[in-house]
């Protein structure tokens, strides 16, 4: 999939946005885990949260999770496994 | 009417509505109920207000109000004005009616003091909820309606098998914390389907998606958010339930990456919510309970606002699949505009209600230290915004332009209803002390 030119600008816009919220807003001193007082941890576990769910999701579902037939009915569902509307 | 359970206003409400023929009374009478028992609420009922009888040598108490049961009839009585008034296109007299009864017994069960009188409505629940997904309308209904009531049904005998066993152990009638016993256990079984806990929520993401658009946003109200309460009622503290909701709040997200049908991908959504509730409750500190309480109330009005916004894209194109929607927006302005408000309040944006309410629940997993829990919430809350904040509306809303799909005009009282919901959630975020001040406890949000 290739990103297209408007998508590339709102990621990066996005994320500089969360860089900037998270320089003004969050106190970085209070411990909570590995990493939490680092500066900009919060915008980086957004992103890297995002990529993870949705190729661990991915994963997850070509591997065992998605099923060609309803298992109720034992119809075809409307889409085949890969046409989840996010590809 | 500090002695008249909500319950019966609503029941009574329902009747009129099944007796009154075709028209704008019958839609009136199913607004009207729910707002006397808001206005109940507000000017009659305050906590320690109770109606209690004995009956065959059972101590009853159908009403027991206290500041947990006023937080949730407050919003069911929100949610029912709201899903009235979004349904009033609906030429449906038992679906009417059924929607009416099912909200009145949700609020039988939060203000019930008694195991008998929950046992009671949980059942009434179960059975006008199977009807709406019945008469939803679209070919899987009949099955999903079917298959919602087995289900529901085999959790009402877990709950009534629970219930008998506790009182013949010598345990009493009032509904209060339950101990670990087989008991205990079997009514936190119960308790654990309607709130669709991993591995029992198979129900919800069948059948909701199956009901008609109006009855869809009715179910996404009130049973996840009824069993919420009876957790928060009889297990607070009990930390299986912290891992339980961490593992829901993360399912549900899963899930919604896979899924194509637009409410369906909501419904994960409501078990990845509810999720957070039932961890709250799992913590059972003040500030945990009140978490759970707040977001329980933020998420009935916002998932209300989702499903709406969903259910009118359905609504007006008959189309109900990611794949087979997208590009409609410029023709659903105002629809897309609002849905995106309820988009921002359950992705937990500042200055919106989701941020007020779960904030509290990862406040008081901090406080106890329980730094996995806070950082699988957070991931959790990554992936709401992911899918119900762009995927789903990129997909319907936003994506490229197809003139092939005909929208028809949005009926304007699910305008009406989506701006009033959406209002709420912006009202709750820019002041939640008028959320905070219904909680249970009196525990300052933060320090």
């Amino acid at each position: 999939m290739s990103l297209d030119r408007r998508l590339a600008v709102a990621i990066v816009a996005g994320l500089a946005l969360s860089a900037l919220a998270e320089t003004l807003l969050v106190d970085h001193r209070e411990h909570l885990f590995a990493g939490s007082t680092w500066l900009l941890f919060w915008t980086g576990f957004g992103f890297v949260g995002c990529v993870g769910i949705v190729v661990v999701s991915k994963w997850a579902g070509h591997a065992f999770l998605m099923r060609r037939d309803d298992p109720y009915t034992g119809e075809r569902v409307e889409a085949e496994p890969g046409e989840g509307g996010d590809e | 009417m500090n002695s008249l359970p909500p319950v019966v206003i609503m029941l009574v409400g329902a009747l009129l509505v099944a007796l009154t023929p075709a028209g704008v009374v019958r839609k009136t009478i199913a607004v009207v109920a729910p707002t006397l028992v808001l206005a109940q609420l507000a000017l009659a009922l305050d906590a320690g207000d109770s109606l209690r009888f004995t009956w065959l040598s059972m101590e009853l108490e159908p009403l027991r109000a206290d500041k947990m049961s006023i937080v949730f009839g407050y919003v069911f009585a929100i949610a029912a004005i709201l899903g009235g008034i979004y349904a009033w296109h609906l030429e449906d007299r038992l679906q009417q009616a059924s929607a009416l009864a099912y909200a009145g017994s949700s609020l039988g069960v939060v203000f019930a003091g008694d195991l008998l009188t929950l046992v009671l409505f949980w059942e009434v629940m179960a059975l006008a909820s199977a009807y709406l997904v019945w008469a939803g309308g679209f070919p899987g209904s009949r099955a999903a309606g079917v298959r919602y009531l087995y289900v529901h049904l085999v959790g009402g005998s877990a709950l009534l098998a629970g219930v008998l066993w506790h009182l013949g152990a010598g345990g009493s009638l009032d509904f209060t914390l339950f101990e670990g016993s087989i008991a205990g256990w079997l009514i936190l079984g119960g308790f654990a389907i309607n709130a669709a806990v991993v591995p029992l929520h198979a129900w919800l993401s069948d059948a909701y998606p199956e009901a008609g658009v109006a009855g869809s946003v009715f179910l996404s109200a009130f049973t996840t958010k009824t069993a919420v309460y009876a957790l928060a009622r009889g297990f607070a503290g009990w930390e299986i339930l912290i891992v339980l909701g961490v593992i829901m709040a993360l399912y549900g997200v899963i899930f919604a990456v896979l899924e194509n049908d637009i409410r369906r991908l909501l419904a994960y959504h409501i078990i990845s919510q509810v999720g957070y509730m039932v961890a709250g409750v799992g913590i059972g500190t003040e500030i945990a309970l009140n978490g759970a309480a707040a977001h329980a109330f933020a998420h009935v009005i916002y998932k209300g606002l989702l499903f709406m916004g969903a259910g009118a894209a359905i609504y007006a194109t008959g189309r109900r699949t990611l794949t087979s929607l997208g590009g409609i927006g410029d023709r659903m302005r105002t629809v897309a505009a609002l849905y995106m408000v309820g988009a921002f309040a359950i992705s937990a944006f500042p200055l919106f209600s989701g941020f007020v309410s779960k904030s509290l629940v990862l406040y008081a997993a901090e406080k106890e230290h329980l730094y996995w829990a806070v950082a699988l919430l957070y991931l959790a809350s990554v992936g709401t915004f992911l899918h119900t904040g762009l995927k789903l509306p990129y997909f319907t809303w936003f994506g490229r332009r197809r003139d092939d799909i005909q929208v028809a005009r949005t009926p304007r009282s699910m305008l009406v209803a989506m701006f009033l919901a959406a209002a709420l959630c912006v009202g709750i975020g820019v002041y939640p002390a008028a959320l905070y001040d219904l909680l249970p406890f009196p525990t300052p949000p933060t320090t």
